[in-house]
């Protein structure tokens, strides 16, 4: 039985015409190395709890969510005098809107909420023009590069989590480290709309922030020419010192108010 | 077997087919591609541990239809059931009307068709197929036989023979 179910469906697939395979393999290298550097948060992270119950970690603790001294003075989304209570996706959204640049169009919104490790994802569809492609945001605390990585600011090494270079059309840039103590990393896939730009970006007190930008087409149209966000708008958004794992509460309420039922499936719709 | 090269060179190998089994579960090659990233990108993060311990490629399969079937749970969970779906007579006769096997597995319910994908396709014993699908044994088998009957009918007179057991 196996043997003529699976020849039909072998011929069949064939005279279909299956669509190329791509970068699929170079892609997952890049996806496979990023878990094991999500991992490597992780378990940063179980240490620094363990250090908080014993009463080690000192005034670490307050860094989560803290705000950058040396942050832009262009911020919009902070009200010092209130207290931060802990983030949402609907809130991440509201500050994300918040920062886009003019001219946004957003939709497809949806969100992961904190589910105890530390980690929370809010996306959206973006379109500016005629680039159009889903933002994906990922925050949680943690050091996303270690200290080697950032002085000199261009040293890439393998043992890095995300070493530098090129692995097909996915080219991973050296870690930039500006003067403000945001360091961030951008990796690009030529190929691939699937995670076509990828900006990681570490701020001072341990809170760091990854974007995603998939320009995958709809059906049967073109692929964009180009970026809805680019990397160096994502790091400018990053910038902003209201991001946290615990947020302004009236973002957090402002959130809760624009997206009362916000789905928890991310990816293409 | 154990380096990194050696996880790139598996990967090429395997990506096909395995994207192949994803797209048959799932009918969307942009999903299909999706899910085999994922399936690989989780077996670099272990590559060494399981080509020491694990049969890689059979590692993989449980991975990619795992990730295939909780997708489909999570989507499931948002959609409307109904209890059976229509089945539409095919003309026998006539070549351009004849649905193909992949169209037919296309139209039986997703549980249904991941059933005869894991036993037909992927070779899945009867207890692997229950097990990743979370059902009894019993209803693997007689789905499984249920829907070969069904996709037999779907087919038309000429497909009796070829998927006859």
């Amino acid at each position: 039985m196996g043997d003529t179910f699976r020849t039909r469906l072998v011929d069949e697939l064939a005279a279909a015409g299956e669509p190329p395979i791509g970068d699929l393999v170079e892609a997952s290298i890049v996806r496979g190395r990023r878990l094991v550097f999500r991992r490597r948060l992780r378990a940063g992270a179980a240490v620094l709890s363990v250090a908080v119950v014993l009463g080690l970690a000192g005034a670490g603790v307050s860094l989560v969510g803290s705000r950058s001294p040396a942050g832009p003075a262009a911020a919009v989304s902070t009200s010092p005098a209130a207290e931060l209570v802990k983030a949402t996706p609907a809130g991440l959204l509201e500050l994300l809107l918040r920062l886009l640049p003019p001219g946004s169009k957003t939709s497809t919104f949806a969100g992961i909420p904190d589910n105890g490790d530390g980690i929370i994802a809010a996306q959206l569809y973006l379109q500016r023009d005629t680039w159009a492609g889903l933002v994906r945001l990922t925050i949680g605390h943690g050091e996303l590069f270690d200290p080697a990585a950032k002085e000199p600011p261009a040293n890439c090494r393998e043992s890095s989590p995300r070493p530098c270079g090129q692995v097909g059309a996915i080219k991973v840039n050296p870690p930039v480290a500006r003067p403000d103590g945001i360091t961030y990393q951008v990796t690009t896939n030529a190929n691939g709309c699937l995670q076509s730009a990828s900006v990681a970006v570490q701020k001072p007190g341990g809170i760091y922030l990854l974007f995603d930008i998939d320009i995958c087409p709809t059906r049967n149209q073109a692929p964009p020419a180009g970026l809805p966000l680019t990397p160096a708008e994502a790091v400018t958004i990053a910038s902003d010192p209201g991001w946290g794992l615990r947020l302004d509460p009236a973002l957090v309420a402002a959130g809760a108010e624009r997206f009362p039922n916000l789905s928890e499936k991310l990816g293409r719709r | 077997m154990k380096t990194k090269d050696d996880f790139v060179e598996y990967a090429r190998v395997a990506a096909p087919q395995l994207r192949r089994t994803a797209y048959l579960l799932c009918r969307d090659w942009d999903l299909a591609q999706d899910f085999t990233q994922t399936t690989l990108a989780k077996m670099y993060v272990h590559w060494e541990r399981i080509v020491q311990r694990d049969n890689p490629h059979a590692y993989a399969k449980k991975v990619l239809l795992r990730a295939v079937v909780d997708h489909q749970r999570l989507r499931s969970s948002s959609e409307t059931v109904v209890a059976e779906l229509p089945e539409t007579a095919v003309p026998g006769a006539d070549t351009d009307l004849r649905i193909t096997l992949i169209d037919a597995l296309a139209r039986i319910p997703y549980r249904d068709r991941a059933i005869v994908i894991l036993r037909y396709w992927e070779d899945q014993s009867v207890e692997a197929t229950a097990d990743l699908l979370g059902v009894p044994a019993g209803t693997v088998k007689s789905q499984a036989a249920r829907t070969l009957t069904r996709l037999r009918t779907m087919l038309g007179v000429d497909a009796l023979a070829a998927l006859s057991e």
